[in-house]
């Protein structure tokens, strides 16, 4: 396995008396990673401590294998978009795209060549001259995405990128962010909605109270799902006959009803249960009209993971979190 | 930075990922992109514009009074004082104001603003130093006060050299050049150093702005208020304008209106402006970046 880009041990950060991250220990490959939790979970504590923007308050962080804190040499290497717009409403696109360029060190000379050519790569070429108050909230993610990576950066950290997005600002994105980690940047980003994290990779990192609740493949971690109830919803002309052709299965766990057409089938072997659904249309003449399972994305795997905190359930689950 | 991206064996090297090589500038120049980009945004104000323009008109109504004065001593009229007085004049009694407006407008909510814009998101998540802000931000509102302040002090100088009587008489007013520089250096960190330690204390520029303004004058009508009526002239040292007045009074050899030595509101000043720049510094020392 590769080196780690990003190692972090026992790190901490409190806001006064607010745990933003709490021991948290990790390491991160390089590739795409997502950071995926709910609002507060740490994710935007977590990547400005990796860029330097807040100091831990205890344990060990390293970047590329140097401390992160006022650590400039470093920041060189690094392509940080916020969450947050905080962008100079007066600037066009190349304007602001070049001041940072600069910033970041990139001669004058070179500096607006590059800001236009990134701009032109997330498609703002049109746009580049319009000063960014004017821009939609889709451009405005994508002009912050070019000043994060106008500078060549070794290491991508993007905050929330797609928020308030509308759709084909999201594809867009999505796809640019796939291909700069197929270009071997080391790209962390992170988001609360759970699919668009896995449109862009298969390793996740997921945060909980400042805490990683789990990481690895997003395929690995849901394995993890299969000892857990799954749950099929069945719309079908004649839900309760479909149901009690189902409930003497032993890959049935429990059965609920939704309204008089939707049965929800909860199941510990999904891989029996669905040849059974089948089987009932074929056999039987069932008319099914769909056939959902709530809990085959990432949004389960979350809501599986974050549902039981208890230490006891922490504990049945012990192997989930920490280094991989 | 090298040795873990080219010695080590990377792992970003393992994706066939090529790392920038291309030139970078050093961290020490940083400053000068900060103070090129606050320039033009100040620049972009129209009131920075008014406020520039509207200035330099005291010191055409000084320059006439002093050729009135300097012409009526050639004539052996009795003149109380040398013109050259009219520079400290100008300076203080009538760009003041200007310079003040516009310490108000570039230096006071400076760093307010970034803050409640969440600019510094951008700047620290760069290879920019607290100091390189600091001094960026800094020098771009000291351009535009210290003009307004020395541009009109510098060409009354030029004009009282100039308009000498005689070779010596010229040669005797040559250090009111050295002098109106000296005084419009400290008058320009007494208007922005104050401002930018308020601006740091402060998410809302528009409370930094009052804020400055009430420091500025309210000390200076308490402070000289009590003062007189009280016969303690060291209670007025809590004024910033009051010390620069005094200060300003000693440089130039305006007959004092006070019985205090000039180190009194020297050392009072540099006190304050002191802390403020310790302040400022410590603020952004230990800032962190929350949006």
């Amino acid at each position: 396995m590769s080196q780690p880009v990003v190692v972090s041990e026992g790190l901490c950060k409190w806001y006064g008396k607010v745990v933003g991250i709490n021991e948290l220990t990790v390491d991160i490959p390089p590739g795409v990673t997502g950071l995926l939790g709910p609002n507060g979970a740490g994710k935007s504590t977590l990547i400005k401590l990796l860029v330097g923007a807040l100091r831990p308050s205890r344990g060990k962080l390293q970047v590329l294998g140097q401390k992160v804190w006022r650590n400039r040499d470093l920041l060189a290497h690094i392509g940080y978009c916020p969450d947050h717009d905080g962008v100079h409403e007066d600037l066009s696109g190349t304007e602001f795209v070049a001041f940072l360029a600069r910033l970041s060190g990139v001669p004058a000379d070179k500096a607006n060549r590059r800001a236009e050519e990134t701009l032109d790569r997330l498609g703002l070429a049109d746009a580049r001259h319009r000063p960014i108050g004017h821009y939609s909230k889709g451009m405005r993610q994508r002009a912050k995405l070019a000043q994060a990576i106008v500078h060549q950066p070794d290491l991508l950290l993007l905050d929330e990128p797609l928020t308030g997005c509308d759709p084909l600002a999201r594809v867009q994105l999505v796809k640019i962010i796939k291909e700069l980690g197929d270009e071997g940047k080391v790209v962390i980003v992170s988001s609360h909605i759970l699919h668009e994290i896995e449109a862009m990779t298969d390793e996740i990192i997921l945060l909980y109270k400042g805490q990683v609740l789990a990481n690895g493949n997003i395929y690995r971690i849901r394995e993890m799902i299969d000892a857990h109830p799954h749950k099929i919803e069945i719309h079908c002309d004649d839900s309760r006959a479909l149901a009690k052709y189902l409930v003497g299965d032993q890959s049935v766990h429990s059965l609920a009803f939704s309204n008089d057409n939707v049965v929800t089938v909860q199941t510990r072997m999904p891989d029996q249960c669905y040849p059974l659904i089948a089987n009932a249309a074929l056999d039987n003449g069932f008319k099914i009209s769909g056939l959902n399972s709530p809990d085959n994305n990432l949004q389960s795997i979350f809501k599986y993971l974050t549902e039981d905190r208890s230490p006891e359930g922490v504990a049945q689950r012990g192997t989930t979190g920490g280094k991989r | 930075m090298k040795s873990a991206i080219t010695d080590q064996k990377s792992p970003i090297r393992d994706l066939g990922y090529k790392p920038y090589d291309g030139p970078r500038l050093s961290h020490r120049g940083r400053f000068q992109v900060l103070f090129r980009r606050n320039l033009a945004l100040a620049w972009a104000s129209t009131l920075v514009k008014v406020d520039l323009i509207l200035s330099m008109f005291p010191m055409v109504v000084c320059a006439v009074i002093m050729y009135l004065k300097l012409a009526a001593q050639k004539r052996g009229l009795p003149i109380k004082e040398d013109p050259g007085l009219w520079v400290f004049n100008c300076i203080f009694w009538c760009q003041i104001w200007f310079a003040f407006t516009m310490s108000l407008l570039v230096a006071a909510p400076t760093i307010s603003a970034d803050v409640r814009s969440g600019a510094f998101q951008f700047y620290f998540a760069r290879p920019v130093s607290r100091m390189a802000y600091l001094l960026g931000k800094v020098l771009s509102a000291a351009v535009l006060i210290a003009s307004i302040l020395a541009i009109p002090g510098l060409l009354l100088a030029i004009m009282r050299v100039a308009l000498a009587a005689d070779g010596g008489d010229a040669l005797t007013q040559l250090p009111l050049l050295l002098k109106t520089i000296l005084y419009s250096v400290l008058f320009t960190a007494t208007l922005i150093l104050p401002a930018f330690a308020l601006g740091a204390l402060s998410r809302q520029p528009g409370y930094v702005q009052g804020g400055w303004a009430a420091l500025f004058f309210l000390p200076w009508l308490l402070g000289e208020g009590i003062a007189a009526a009280t016969e303690i002239p060291y209670i007025a040292l809590i004024s910033l304008p009051t010390n620069l007045r005094w200060i300003g009074e000693a440089l130039f050899g305006v007959p004092s209106s006070h019985d205090l030595a000039w180190y009194w509101p020297t050392g009072a000043l540099l006190l304050i402006v002191g802390c403020a720049t310790w302040w400022v510094i410590r603020r952004l020392d230990r800032v962190e970046v929350f949006s």
